[in-house]
């Protein structure tokens, strides 16, 4: 284990922020805190970086415990979801600070900014300020400015939010490439399930100040730990019901087979269902009229409206021959693969 | 100028004074229409006055009454001239600069307190800060008299008591009353600036700095003291031009005779009835006070070039 936290509990006030928060991360492994906004996920970054000191637990980055180290002392970059570049410094100077606090000779130090500069493409631009370059180029520096100390552990907070949706993704893909590269520990926090899967290793899901399920990005997909888990990673039917004798039956004739027994929730992904349409409603299987459409392009997203649940979400490939079904159409529901539905126990409410 | 506007600024005997040009003018929200009540207010109050003063300073004046045709720059020439009037305007220079320096030296740490404080721990701080400027600078000045003054005053009754001197210290009517009194005045208007500099400023780019391997007192110097020069300029320019340009607390807390150029110029105006002379005195103090301005702004430009740049 390259960075381990454990049991962190952190208070502000009243407010209990990290309840137990428990997690270890191999050396060079890139791992995502994944969660809504007021899940933990950014103070539990904080403790790792060190602005934030628990009240309970301890944090071991290296096989060191750095819980009450200041975090000048940490060796952990991170890089900020504001990127709190320094404006009143140049590109070249924000990214030879920290080799400047440390002291580092003349040359080396020219050496390894103009190397930082190069891998994150920005020459030509060291003698600009922040305010004179893009959301994009900002971020470019930030890295930089980590990168040239060479740190083992990268934490990231919410670094792409700022940009655009196409320069978020080849951004996302760069820094994935550029950190394996390098080998370095990171740890990003997002509230992105895409960006997450994008970039993990493994994600960690939080929930309310606990880590709900932590695994490689489709194996939460697919074996979530719970209708929470399901829901936030991607888009899910959560279809609750009896199970009985190993079996959940989750529409007339369709049964799953369940290790659960009483009160379960099957997990059917929306790309798991088929949409046809038919002549009339019958009641064998789920029947009801299409209440909304989505037309994505590659793909197509309904809601079926179907008399006594609620909405079924149906995800269809499409080609340009194909017809997209229309508003109110009556169709039929069917699932594809009945194995690829998890069923988990119905949540405590 | 939009249409109504337009139409409405052909003069018409018919329409209202409501409509007339110069009232649409101040409501347009464009141009300098709005401010032509601020305008007037200053031109007739400052600009004028001020004109008078330094036209004063070329003329002279016998028993009250301007002598025609005297204009000269021999009444410039003279004070130039003279030795004494450049040593007092040294000490009205360096007892400016002095008390500022002082003053910033003891407002810093009071407006970085502000910002680490809860809301109502800076309520209360900030109605200290602002409290003394409710009463009159007079007041104050005759409270530092209280304070300062006499072998029986208050501060060398404390002194003597403590044992911490053996004599009573003569403080009241030198350098050191006056530089205190000009510190302790000015200093709210040195506090207020750095406050709003301090509190809008981003603390994450002070993380930022101790996640580079930055201790906080690197981190201050390096990061929050250049980040506020904005307010450091504003705060010295404010108290520096109060401080070089204060009369009553180099007369007062300095004992009558301890002149500066604004003294001099009270003296001549008010004492002497030396009109011209008195308003030589004004228009260098005041010409020379925009000139250190001009220079604190100049640098602190100069010191926060960043703020200026821009794509262009």
């Amino acid at each position: 284990m390259h960075v381990e936290v454990d049991s962190l509990d952190k208070s502000f006030g009243p407010t209990r922020v990290l309840k137990g928060c428990s997690l270890g991360i191999d050396r060079g492994e890139v791992v995502t805190l994944l969660g809504p906004s007021g899940c933990g996920k950014t103070t539990l970054l904080r403790c790792i970086a060190g602005f934030h000191v628990p009240e309970e637990g301890r944090v071991v980055i290296g096989g060191r415990d750095m819980t009450l180290v200041p975090p000048w002392r940490r060796d952990v970059g991170m890089i900020f979801q504001s990127y709190a570049l320094f404006p009143h410094l140049d590109v070249r100077r924000n990214v030879e600070y920290g080799l400047s606090v440390r002291r580092v000779a003349r040359a080396e130090r020219d050496r390894r900014v103009a190397k930082a500069i190069e891998i994150v493409s920005l020459g030509g631009l060291a003698d600009r300020y922040p305010s004179q370059l893009s959301g994009g180029q900002q971020q470019r520096v930030a890295i930089a400015r980590v990168l040239v100390l060479e740190p083992t552990v990268l934490l990231l907070d919410e670094p792409f939010n700022a940009l655009d949706a196409k320069l978020r993704y080849a951004m996302q893909v760069e820094l994935r490439k550029l950190v394996k590269n390098l080998g370095i520990t990171t740890i990003f926090v997002t509230h992105d399930q895409s960006e997450a899967l994008t970039l993990s290793d493994r994600v960690a899901v939080m929930r309310g100040g606990e880590i709900e399920q932590v695994a490689a990005p489709l194996g939460v997909y697919d074996t979530p730990a719970s209708d929470y888990v399901a829901d936030f990673i991607g888009s899910a039917n959560a279809i609750a019901g009896e199970a009985r004798a190993g079996r959940l039956e989750i529409a007339p004739g369709v049964g799953l087979a369940s290790r659960v027994e009483g009160g379960a929730v099957a997990i059917v992904r929306p790309e798991n269902l088929r949409v046809e349409p038919i002549e009339s409603e019958t009641d064998d299987a789920w029947c009801g009229r299409v209440g909304f459409v989505r037309a994505l392009g590659a793909t197509v997203e309904y809601e079926v409206e179907v008399p006594g649940r609620d909405a079924v979400k149906v995800l269809a490939l499409r080609l340009a021959s194909d017809d997209v079904l229309e508003l109110g159409q009556v169709v039929r529901v069917s699932l594809r693969d009945p194995d690829a539905c998890p069923v988990l126990p119905a949540p405590a409410r | 100028m939009n249409a109504t506007a337009r139409r409405a600024a052909r003069p018409s005997a018919r329409r209202g004074l409501a409509e007339h040009p110069l009232v649409l003018a101040m409501l347009s929200s464009r141009g300098v229409g709005p401010a032509i009540p601020a305008l007037a207010y200053l031109v007739v109050f400052m600009v004028i006055p001020f004109s008078l003063l330094f036209s004063f300073a070329f003329l002279t004046v016998d028993r009250g009454e301007v002598v025609p045709w005297s204009f000269s720059l021999e009444h410039f020439g003279s004070a130039l001239g003279d030795y004494l009037f450049w040593r007092i305007a040294w000490r009205s220079f360096w007892v400016g600069a002095l008390s500022t320096f002082v003053c910033l030296l003891l407002a810093y740490p009071v407006a970085y307190l502000y910002t680490t404080l809860g809301s109502v721990a800076r309520k209360l701080l900030l109605v200290a800060v602002i409290a003394p400027l409710l009463t009159s600078a007079l007041v104050r000045v005759y409270a530092w008299i209280v304070i300062l003054g006499g072998r029986r005053g208050l501060m060398n009754t404390v002194l003597l008591e403590l044992g911490l001197v053996e004599r009573p210290v003569r403080i009241l009517n030198t350098d050191w009353s006056v530089l205190i009194g000009m510190t302790q005045i000015h200093l709210p208007f040195m506090i207020l600036p750095l406050i709003a500099v301090l509190v809008a400023r981003d603390v994450e780019i002070e993380n930022a700095s101790l996640n580079l391997g930055a201790g906080r007192v690197e981190t201050f110097f390096r990061v929050t003291l250049p980040l506020s020069v904005p307010g450091i300029v504003a705060g010295t320019a404010l108290v520096f031009a109060l401080s070089y340009t204060n009369f009553i607390i180099p007369q007062l807390l300095g004992g009558g005779n301890y002149t500066t150029l604004a003294v001099q110029v009270y003296e001549f105006v008010v004492v002497i009835l030396d009109w011209t002379k008195g308003a030589v005195r004004a228009s260098l103090l005041l010409g020379s006070c925009f000139v250190f301005v001009l220079l604190i702004v100049w640098a602190g430009r100069v010191a926060t070039r960043w703020t200026e740049a821009r794509l262009s």
